[in-house]
This record gives C-alpha cells, sequence and structure tokens, in this order.
C-alpha cells in the first residue's frame, strides 16, 4: 500500500508541474508567435523564454524521481 | 573580449575638415562622439557643435534629393552593363542632376506603364487555356461554314453535354454543328454553329437546360462569340509586344547610362557620408574638433596616417577618460577563432557595457560542457562531429558554418561525457561492445547525477558571484563587493552544510559551516537591508535549476535503450535495425535541440544575471562604404 501511495505522491509531483509548464508555456508561445511575426530577428529570445517554465516541470521530475529513489 | 578603447581628440584648420573626415573614413577605426558634454574634456574648452554655412546646407539638400532620384533610377533600370565608369562626378554635377530628372521622369512612366500591362495581363491570363483549345475548334467551324452564328458554352458535365446535344438535334433538325474540347485545366468547353437567325431559339434552350455561354471580361462583351475570341487573342498579343518595346528601351537606356549612375550615385554617397559625420563635429573659431573613440591598438596607426596626409596641421591625441564617460565608452568585441562562433548567441542579449565582461568566452567554455554533460553519449557524438564537418566541407553561408563550429565542440564534449557515462547508442556500447562507464552510469544513477548536477551549477554560480565581487571591486563599489562576497561565503557555507548531511562519513561536522552562514547572513541584512537573504534564496534557486542537466541527461538516455530494447523486440535485424535507427534519430534531434535550448537559459537566466550589466554602445566606426 505504501509503494501505491509513493507512486502517487511521484505522479502528482511530476503531472502537476507538468500541466502547469504547459499552460504558462501556450501564453508565452502565443504571445512570442505574436511577437515573432513583427520582430523576427527576437527568435532565439523567445525560444529561451518558452524554455523558462521548464523549470517547473524538470523540478517535478527531480522530486519525483528522489520519492521513488530516496523514501 | 571587450576591446580596450581610447578616448581621442582629432584637431585642424577648418578648412581641413572634409579631408580629416575622408581620412577618417578611410582607416573605418573612429567612432565620432556627438555628444557636446563628453566633448568638452577636462580642460572645458569654449567650442560647439559644427554649424554648416548656407551654402553647405543647400549643397547637402541638393546632394539628398538627387542621390534619392537616382537611387530610385537605379532601381527601375534593370541590370545588365558590367562597364564601370571612370567619371569625374563634380564637374559634371548640374547635367547629371538635369538628366536624371528627364530620366526619371520616363522611367516612371515605363514602370507604371508596365504596372498596367501586367494587371490587364493578369486579369486576362485566366483565358489563355481557354483561348488556346477554342481557337482551333473555331479555325475549322469557320472555313466550313461561312453564314452561321456561333456560340460558346461551357459544360457542367458529360451528362448536360449529351442532353444538350441530343436535344440540339431535335430542335434544329440536324441543322447544328456541336463540338466539344476539354480545356488544360479540365473544364469542358463546346461551340455550336447555327443557321444564322436561330439565335434566340439556342439561347431558350440553353437558359431551359441551365447551360451558360462562356463568359467573356467586361471590354469584351459587344459583338459575336468568334470577334471576343478574336479581340482577347490580339489583345495578348499586344500585352506581350508592348511589354517587350518597354523592356527592351528601359535595357537601351540602362546599358548607356547605370553605370554612371552608379558611379555619381557612389559619389554622392561618399559626400553625403562626410557631411552626416560633420554632424558631430566641434569648432573654435579657426578649428574643428572631432571627438571620436578608437581601438587602442589603432592609435599609432591612425596618428601615423593623419601625419602623413597632413604633415602636421591635423593632430590626433588620445585624452582622459573620465567618470562620466564610462557610459558612453562604445563596446566591440573582439575574441579568439574558437569562441568568434559563440558571439552569435551573445548577439541575443543585449551588449554588455564597457566596464562589465564579454559573455561569450563563458558562453565557449561552458555551453559545451552542459551540452555533452546533457547528451553524453560517444556515438551521438561522433554523429554530430560528422555532421559538422559535412557542413565545414560545404562552405555555406557564415551563419551555418558557426552553427557547423559550434555543433563540432558540443559533440566532441559529447562524446567525452560519453565515455565518462560508458554510453554508445544507450546501452548498447555495454551489452554489445562491453563498454563501462568511468564516471558512473546515468541510466541508474539518478541521484549521484543529480548530486552532479548542482555540484556543476554551484560552481558556475560562484563563478559568476566572483566576477561581480571583481566588476564592483574595480569600480570602487565597495559595498557591493562585500554584500556579493558574503553571498559567496553563505553559499559555500550552506554547499557544504548539505555535504556534511549527505555524507557523514566524511567527518566533517556542521558546526563551523553554520556559524558561517549565522556571521554571513546577519552581515548581508545589515549591509544590503532585509532584501539582502532574498537575493540570497534567488541564488540558491539558480543553483538547484541546474538539476536540469540531470533531467535533461536522463530523458535522453532512457530513450535510447528504450529504441534498443524495441529495436531488439522486433525479433528481425532489417526491422530491428529499421526501429532503433529511426527510435536513435528522433533522439538526437531531440537531444540537439533541449540541451541546446536549456544550455542557452542557464546562462542567460542564472549565469549572465550574476555579473553581467548589459546596455552597451555599440562600436560604429565611420567607415568607407564599397561602391556597389
Amino acid at each position: 500500500m505504501e509503494k501505491a501511495y509513493l507512486a502517487f505522491a511521484a505522479a502528482l509531483a511530476i503531472g502537476l508541474p507538468a500541466l502547469a509548464t504547459a499552460w504558462a508555456q501556450s501564453r508565452i508561445g502565443a504571445a512570442g508567435a505574436g511577437t515573432l511575426a513583427e520582430k523576427p530577428e527576437l527568435t532565439g529570445t523567445i525560444i529561451v523564454l518558452i524554455a523558462i517554465p521548464e523549470t517547473m516541470v524538470i523540478l517535478g521530475f527531480v522530486v519525483a524521481a528522489m520519492i521513488l529513489l530516496m523514501l | 573580449m571587450i576591446v580596450r578603447m581610447v578616448k581621442v581628440e582629432i584637431v585642424g584648420p577648418k578648412e581641413l575638415l572634409f579631408d580629416a573626415i575622408d581620412a577618417a573614413r578611410h582607416l573605418g577605426v573612429l567612432h565620432l562622439e556627438s555628444d557636446p558634454q563628453s566633448a568638452a574634456g577636462p580642460d572645458q574648452l569654449p567650442i560647439s557643435s559644427l554649424q554648416l554655412s548656407e551654402n553647405g546646407f543647400e549643397e547637402r539638400l541638393f546632394f539628398e534629393e538627387l542621390a534619392d532620384k537616382i537611387s530610385t533610377l537605379l532601381k527601375i533600370l534593370p541590370p545588365g552593363s558590367l562597364r564601370k565608369s571612370t567619371l569625374q562626378p563634380l564637374p559634371v554635377l548640374d547635367i547629371i542632376a538635369t538628366k536624371a530628372e528627364k530620366h526619371l521622369s520616363f522611367c516612371r512612366q515605363q514602370r507604371d506603364r508596365l504596372t498596367e500591362l501586367a494587371d490587364e495581363e493578369k486579369e486576362l491570363d485566366a483565358f489563355r487555356g481557354l483561348l488556346q483549345t477554342i481557337e482551333p475548334m473555331l479555325s475549322g467551324i469557320d472555313h466550313q461554314h461561312r453564314m452561321l452564328d456561333i456560340f460558346g458554352l461551357s459544360f457542367k458535365d458529360q451528362e448536360s453535354f449529351h442532353r444538350l446535344s441530343t436535344l440540339l438535334e431535335e430542335l434544329f433538325d440536324g441543322e447544328v454543328v456541336l463540338t466539344t474540347a476539354d480545356t488544360a485545366a479540365g473544364d469542358r468547353v463546346g461551340i455550336v454553329a447555327i443557321a444564322t437567325g436561330a439565335g434566340a431559339r439556342l439561347r431558350s434552350l440553353l437558359e431551359t437546360e441551365n447551360v451558360p455561354e462562356l463568359d467573356f471580361p467586361e471590354e469584351f462583351k459587344n459583338g459575336t462569340f468568334v470577334e471576343k475570341v478574336h479581340y482577347l487573342s490580339e489583345r495578348l498579343r499586344q500585352i506581350d509586344a508592348e511589354r517587350a518595346r518597354i523592356k527592351g528601351e528601359l535595357t537601351r537606356l540602362g546599358q548607356s547610362w547605370r553605370p554612371i549612375y552608379q558611379q555619381v550615385y557612389n559619389w554622392l554617397s561618399q559626400q553625403l557620408d562626410i557631411l552626416e559625420a560633420s554632424a558631430a563635429v566641434f569648432e573654435t573659431g579657426m578649428c574643428f574638433i572631432i571627438i571620436g573613440w578608437l581601438p587602442q591598438k589603432q592609435l599609432e596607426r591612425m596618428q601615423s596616417c593623419l601625419e602623413q596626409r597632413f604633415k602636421g596641421r591635423v593632430t590626433l591625441e588620445s585624452i582622459a577618460i573620465m567618470e562620466s564617460d564610462l557610459e558612453r565608452i562604445p563596446v566591440a568585441l573582439m575574441n579568439p577563432r574558437y569562441f568568434k562562433p559563440f558571439e552569435r548567441m551573445t548577439a541575443l542579449l543585449p551588449l554588455p557595457r564597457y566596464s562589465s565582461f564579454d559573455p561569450t568566452p563563458f558562453l565557449g567554455i561552458f555551453f559545451p560542457l552542459f551540452f555533452g554533460m546533457m547528451l553524453g553519449d560517444i556515438g551521438y557524438g561522433l554523429i554530430l562531429i560528422l555532421f559538422a564537418s559535412g557542413l565545414l566541407m560545404r562552405n555555406g553561408p557564415p551563419l551555418l558554418l558557426d552553427a557547423a563550429r559550434i555543433l563540432g565542440a558540443c559533440g566532441l564534449l559529447t562524446m567525452l561525457f560519453g565515455g565518462l557515462y560508458g554510453e554508445l547508442l544507450g546501452d548498447w556500447g555495454s551489452q554489445a561492445l562491453g563498454l563501462q562507464p568511468l564516471f558512473f552510469e546515468r541510466s541508474h544513477a539518478i541521484v549521484p547525477m543529480l548530486y552532479f548536477s548542482l555540484s556543476v551549477g554551484g560552481m558556475h554560480i560562484l563563478l559568476g558571484l566572483v566576477l561581480k565581487t571583481i566588476s564592483s571591486c574595480r569600480h570602487h563599489l565597495w559595498k557591493e563587493g562585500v554584500l556579493k562576497f558574503l553571498e559567496i561565503i553563505a553559499i559555500l557555507g550552506l554547499s557544504l552544510l548539505f555535504v556534511t548531511f549527505l555524507w557523514p562519513e566524511t567527518g566533517l561536522e556542521p558546526a563551523p559551516f553554520l556559524l558561517l552562514i549565522s556571521i554571513a547572513v546577519p552581515a548581508m541584512i545589515l549591509l544590503g537591508g532585509l532584501l539582502a537573504p532574498l537575493e540570497l534564496l534567488k541564488t540558491v534557486g539558480n543553483i538547484v535549476s541546474y538539476a536540469r542537466i540531470m533531467a535533461i541527461g536522463t530523458t535522453s538516455v532512457l530513450l535510447a535503450v528504450i529504441a534498443n530494447r524495441l529495436g531488439g523486440m522486433t525479433g528481425d535485424v532489417i526491422a530491428g535495425l529499421l526501429v532503433a535507427g529511426l527510435l536513435h534519430t528522433f533522439n538526437l534531434i531531440l537531444g540537439v535541440f533541449a540541451p541546446t535550448i536549456h544550455a542557452l537559459r542557464l546562462h542567460y537566466v542564472e549565469f549572465f544575471s550574476k555579473f553581467l550589466e548589459v546596455g552597451g554602445r555599440r562600436f560604429a566606426p565611420l567607415d568607407k562604404k564599397e561602391p556597389d
């Protein structure tokens, strides 16, 4: 039973930040696409901006891995 | 590296001003300073901005207007003649101006006419295919049946054609000719020839059967069907002929005049550049003064050049850079060959200030390192190196070559880390070739990889903080420098405290590190206020962000392992190779894209924010433009 709780906790740890990242990236992506229509020279900056919210899901992955491997 | 600049002052008699500017243009290393405050210098000389005389002002307007006309003319005249003119523009400038006016008016008329013809042709183009189908049909009928009315029809489908054919036979007792053909666009068209005077009956039938007559443009509405076809065909021929005539005239004009106009335009551009540069010049009663910035290495070259040309009448001296000048010193980046391609990545950021650091060398060192740490596979690294070599051998555009050089460096580090992790196309190397990791196996050592990533992140961020401390001390911002130093102490203390908890077997006691932190944090609050510890928290967050090196690396290696397993599960060599190859290709594409983005992000967001001061002025020297 404890294993199931751990698995559920790990799933939550990565699932919720993944949803949050997806939402943030959708907003940044839409704004970025609008920006690129006017200033194509900002392509590099926009790509980096889109990558910024990925921190959430990456940290979620780390926490999930720690839950599964260290507890 | 940021090129070291010197502030210079060029002084000479007013009559030599334009010659001096011309000399500076030829060297192409002087960035003009137009700010009067910066120009005043320490001696506070009574100088003012150079005012153009009325003649000079008129001359500038005349040059600008003529350059504008010739530029338009050059855009209209077709390229062709490679002949170069040796004409000296100045003595014949008035004649050229008159000619340019006439030629421009003529060229504009011709251009407008060409536009009209193109519009008309675009409208009629839809009928070209129809004409190609109709004309042969029509000529056949015309020869055999001279006393006939002819109608053009458009059929929706085969059935409507058959139905109409039967009805026509019945209505006209066989006194009718109906021929059909398909156009190139696939539409079925037909021609009906009936005795003159029977048109009304035919039209009534067509209306009942809902078969439309062929539609022609508005201007061809009048006349019989045969006349319409003839006019349309004739008009298309006229358009082609008129366009060829106009193009021929423009080509002849271009062959005679384009080289001359090009020469005059280049000369005018040079004169306008000099006049524009004169706006940044200062004057006293008898002298002109040019204040500017020069790369230190170019100082002697420029001095000797001016000495040679003006025999001491125009002098160049370096002057002291004041504290207030720091914001205005232009920034030029100059890096060794290896780092040069990485300037493309720093170009995504605003230019650093002169008093800050050039981020390019840091990117050149750490970007391939982080990339290699994330992708880390001997096979993938080798593919990237081969791909980069292929691009370099093709000798493409500079952007592509720079990208290939960066990819080559990343591929090399990917191979190196692949060796450390013991990975060759995922776990294929260890299974097929017995490859052993020199460091640790990433797929099974997630936690050690996490600690490794955080350690690298910690060192990277500490380097940023050290650079900021050096920069603050260099500018005598002691308080900021001490704050950054305390932050370094606190981060080191926290890291070592972390080590004592995770690895108690090291025998390290936590007490000294706790003491270190408890001294550093209150000192930070004392110096920087309550927000100072928040900065510390932000820095800790920045270090934790380096966990992405582990996360992306793990996904990469797991995808490679899955590719091998799926390939093996097919049970067939060829199918297995195909499946594994496809998945490895996908993983490699993903493995190039994700580490690039995240390595860049670690630099832009985490590392550079620690020390980089942006907002520098780009070094824009006055230079001689080569004629087109």
